[in-house]
């Protein structure tokens, strides 16, 4: 083949260009870290990319509903703790004030403590979840009961029985709260109506059948206490389960569209070679012609 | 021979050598001369004497008298470069197109934390704050201005790639300027070298300058050429004539009816041309298929989340117990136009106050579409409900409610077609089809009934603001697989994104292969055509040494003749 010099010029520079495409392309890459920067560099993995992205944007976010689901869940497994204990404490009382021997004046000290135990159960009733009454079903902008003292002492419970739910993952929820009727209603009235009792001067024996209303709230407390800590017990599995599938995808995400960086030093440093071999024979080749040696 | 004929061979070689030289000198000037064709100055002998006399039998043939330069060649491969002008159309195709294709995807942005699909991500986790915290004015708000964040991209994507087409249909002007341009200059240079031509000699830098025209030409709309008899080349596109001998015919621009729609047309005839190739038949590729076909996903896409999102927003209540109305402006009956362009949120949603009126709240976790033309049994919650036509009249629905464990809680015949409500503070259901007729049921809020197209209806239970039940259903439809042809909206766009990749992956792939071919062919030409400063370097030497020995046998000669003279 006849060769003429602005072929050879042009195969050098066409060699020139394409290495220097070569190493801005593998620049790009060292550069950003990343293995493309527009979909044409890799579709198949800018679309995977994309969907781990989306993966891991409700994976924190999912992360997040969980750790307010255990906060709700704390704050109602502490009230119940609250609660148990002023019930067991009425109970020492029922068990104290049931024997004849007490004198009017000491069952209106009870009493009067009875009544304390009474109000701070509806304390507790009234616990917050930030601005949410966590006891008032779906109905979290109100207090869960109304107290009307007159004519006769009345318990209404304003909420609904709705559940409050939390999304865990896709299409996974659970309802974190109880409703305050359930929880609450039946030990205030009873203990409304110890104290009514205790006041009115009722006998002892009258007195002691509430040891076994105060024994049946014990038990409902926990219950639901036990419901509680299974359900704070799975929102910690998934939540521990959510971190590691985090990590998981983190990694796999990063798989696909990080770089090795050893690789591309080693491929940059290959090209640049390569880039300065074809330089230094352009130069050589180009400089040489039979003028050189003419007289 | 006569005596003087030794002294005009001798010039005769001067002025061919002379004229070699020259020759070279103008291969060497062009050496970098991309559109030059190597010529060459062919010797020939010129035409030799014969002596006439009676001895001439006894002589060795005839007498040679020269040389002299016969024609002045243009070195050409001509089917290497016909090769080479299709090649040509179609290398300036994909180059056009894959220059196209990467605007598009810059214009798509993705992946990147601005584009749509960030966008998407964003409104969806203001939807799950917002379930989390249905009365919160923040939580509220964030999904109102993350939507605004949304449509903003859908619109910023889909106006630049408007604006794309826009430019891609402007330019045709510019194209058919250049093109016409081109036609007239290949034109004048006919009339040129059919004047060169009858006088016998080679026009061989004027063919030089046509054929490179004919290339650029070549490059911008696929065209045919042909040389006739006389020289004239003739160039046809899409089979109407643009050069004639030394006329050309000007194509011009249609605008068309309708916006982006400009097509070109021969000036002569009227009729439409259609490129099939060149950097002209890729803007229209561009205009109309590529970046219209992306458009039109993008605004299916937007169509579909639009009215789906309206949809279940519209099963909700909103933070006053109000059933919610659409969250973003309706574009089913847009007439005509753009949705994406038509892109807003609804006006009650805009206004002030249009806070309160996100439906964060659901009538149920999964408000059940029932169907009223067949007995259906739901249920919904704690409840079970039970729809069929009344026996006596089909114009009425039966409706019985009941608890799980099978309890009738209460029952009701209503006119089909009608907006019911069941509400807990009335406890007697009365008949007039124009209240909202009272239900009970056990220690609930509210039933609704609301009657959607014929023969369906939502039945559900109303909540109080602390339900988010509703944010989570339209959080979950950005997790239904069947929003878009069957895939999620999230599946549908990076489907749009990684086919546009591919696209313009293969396109880019295309330019590089077709430059590949081309860079062959261009070798083999300038291997042919092109100048060797070596191979003129030694023609120089050869040349300039036959033109030495010429003028040796000049002086040779000379000193004979001076012998001669000087005998006398």
């Amino acid at each position: 083949m006849r060769v003429t010099n602005s072929m050879m010029v042009r195969n050098i520079l066409g060699h020139l260009q394409n290495n220097m495409e070569d190493l801005n392309n593998l620049n790009e890459q060292l550069s950003s870290g990343k293995l493309f920067q527009k979909p044409s560099d890799s579709p198949i993995k800018v679309s995977d990319s994309l969907n781990y992205k989306s993966i891991l944007n409700h994976n924190t976010q999912y992360q997040r509903n969980l750790g307010q689901a255990e906060n709700w869940l704390n704050s109602t497994e502490s009230a119940l703790k609250s609660g148990t204990e002023v019930i067991q404490r009425a109970r020492e009382l029922t068990i104290y004030a049931s024997t004849d021997s007490l004198t009017a004046e000491d069952r209106n000290k009870i009493a009067s403590e009875v009544k304390q135990l009474r109000d701070e159960l509806i304390d507790i009733s009234q616990a917050k979840q930030g601005e949410n009454y966590i006891f008032s079903g779906q109905r979290i902008d109100q207090k869960p009961f109304d107290i009307n003292k007159t004519p006769s002492y009345t318990v209404d419970y304003q909420g609904d029985k709705r559940g409050i739910t939390r999304q865990f993952n896709d299409g996974v929820e659970m309802k974190i709260n109880l409703n305050g009727e359930d929880v609450f209603k039946k030990d205030i009235e009873a203990l409304n109506d110890l104290y009514e009792e205790l006041k009115n001067g009722g006998s002892g024996e009258d007195i002691g059948n509430y040891v076994e209303d105060m024994d049946i709230s014990i038990d409902n407390f926990i219950n639901l206490r036990s419901q509680i800590g299974a359900k704070l017990n799975r929102v910690r599995m998934t939540e521990s389960r959510l971190t590691s599938e985090e990590l998981h995808i983190t990694k796999m995400k990063s798989e696909n569209e990080d770089v090795d960086l050893a690789e591309v030093i080693t491929n940059l440093k290959m090209e640049e070679t390569v880039y300065r071999a074809s330089l230094a024979s352009g130069s050589r080749i180009m400089q040489q012609s039979l003028v050189d040696f003419m007289r | 021979m006569s005596t003087f004929g030794g002294l005009s061979i001798g010039l005769r070689a001067l002025e061919t050598q002379r004229k070699s030289l020259d020759v070279t000198g103008h291969n060497i000037a062009n050496a970098n001369n991309e559109d030059y064709n190597k010529q060459r100055a062919i010797h020939s002998t010129t035409y030799p004497h014969t002596r006439p006399g009676m001895n001439t039998g006894f002589s060795s043939g005839q007498m040679g008298t020269g040389v002299e330069v016969e024609t002045i060649e243009r070195v050409k491969d001509q089917f290497v470069n016909r090769q080479m002008m299709r090649e040509n159309q179609t290398s300036a195709y994909w180059e056009e197109l894959s220059q196209g294709l990467e605007k598009l995807e810059y214009i798509i942005n993705e992946p990147s934390d601005s584009g749509i699909s960030s966008s998407i991500n964003q409104f969806w986790n203001s939807l799950q704050d917002l379930s989390n915290n249905p009365n919160n004015t923040a939580a509220r708000n964030m999904v109102r201005e993350n939507a605004k964040t949304m449509i903003d991209a859908f619109q910023s994507v889909d106006s630049q790639l408007k604006d794309y087409q826009t430019n891609l249909n402007q330019n045709l002007e510019n194209v058919k300027e250049d093109i016409n341009n081109t036609a007239e200059r290949i034109a004048d240079l006919n009339k040129q070298i059919i004047s060169v031509k009858s006088t016998g000699q080679n026009p061989n830098d004027l063919l030089d300058k046509r054929d490179a025209l004919f290339k650029e030409l070549n490059r911008k709309i696929n065209v045919q050429g042909r040389e006739d008899g006389l020289g004239n080349l003739i160039i046809t596109t899409d089979g109407r004539q643009i050069v004639n001998g030394s006329d050309h015919y000007e194509l011009e621009v249609d605008p068309g009816d309708e916006e982006n729609t400009a097509e070109l047309i021969h000036s002569r005839t009227g009729d439409p041309i259609e490129p099939t190739n060149g950097q002209t038949k890729a803007m229209f590729d561009l205009r109309d298929d590529k970046i219209d076909l992306y458009r039109e996903k993008l605004e299916n896409l937007a169509g579909e989340l639009v009215s789906e999102f309206n949809d279940r927003h519209r099963t909700g209540y909103d933070l006053e117990g109000n059933q919610a109305g659409n969250f973003f402006r309706d574009l089913e009956n847009i007439a005509g136009g753009n949705k994406i362009a038509e892109m807003a949120l609804s006006a009650e949603i805009k206004k002030e106050g249009g806070l309160a009126r996100i439906a964060a709240g659901n009538y149920s976790n999964d408000p059940t579409v029932v169907g009223l033309s067949a007995v259906e049994s739901t249920a919904l919650g704690d409840y079970a409900v039970d729809i069929k036509e009344n026996d006596s009249n089909a114009d009425q629905w039966d409706i019985t409610i009941s608890d799980l464990e099978g309890n009738q809680l209460d029952s009701i015949t209503i006119n089909k077609e009608e907006s019911i409500g069941f509400d807990s503070s009335l406890d007697t259901a009365t008949a007039d089809p124009d209240d909202i007729i009272g239900f009970v049921t056990a220690d609930s809020g509210e039933f609704n009934l609301t009657p959607r197209d014929a023969g369906t209806a939502e039945i559900g239970l109303s909540q109080f603001s602390g339900s988010g039940d509703n944010a989570s259903y339209l959080a979950a439809m950005f997790d239904s697989g069947e929003v878009v042809e069957g895939t999620s909206i999230e599946g549908y766009f990076r489907t749009i994104v990684s086919s546009a990749g591919a696209e313009s992956k293969r396109s880019q792939e295309m330019e590089n292969n077709q430059k590949a071919v081309l860079d062959q062919l261009k070798s083999l030409d300038r291997s042919v055509s092109g100048v060797s400063l070596d191979e003129e370097m030694a023609n120089l030497i050869k040349y300039q040494q036959a033109y030495n020995s010429a003028a040796k046998y000049i002086t040779k000669t000379d000193e004979i003749l001076q012998t001669l003279i000087n005998m006398i």
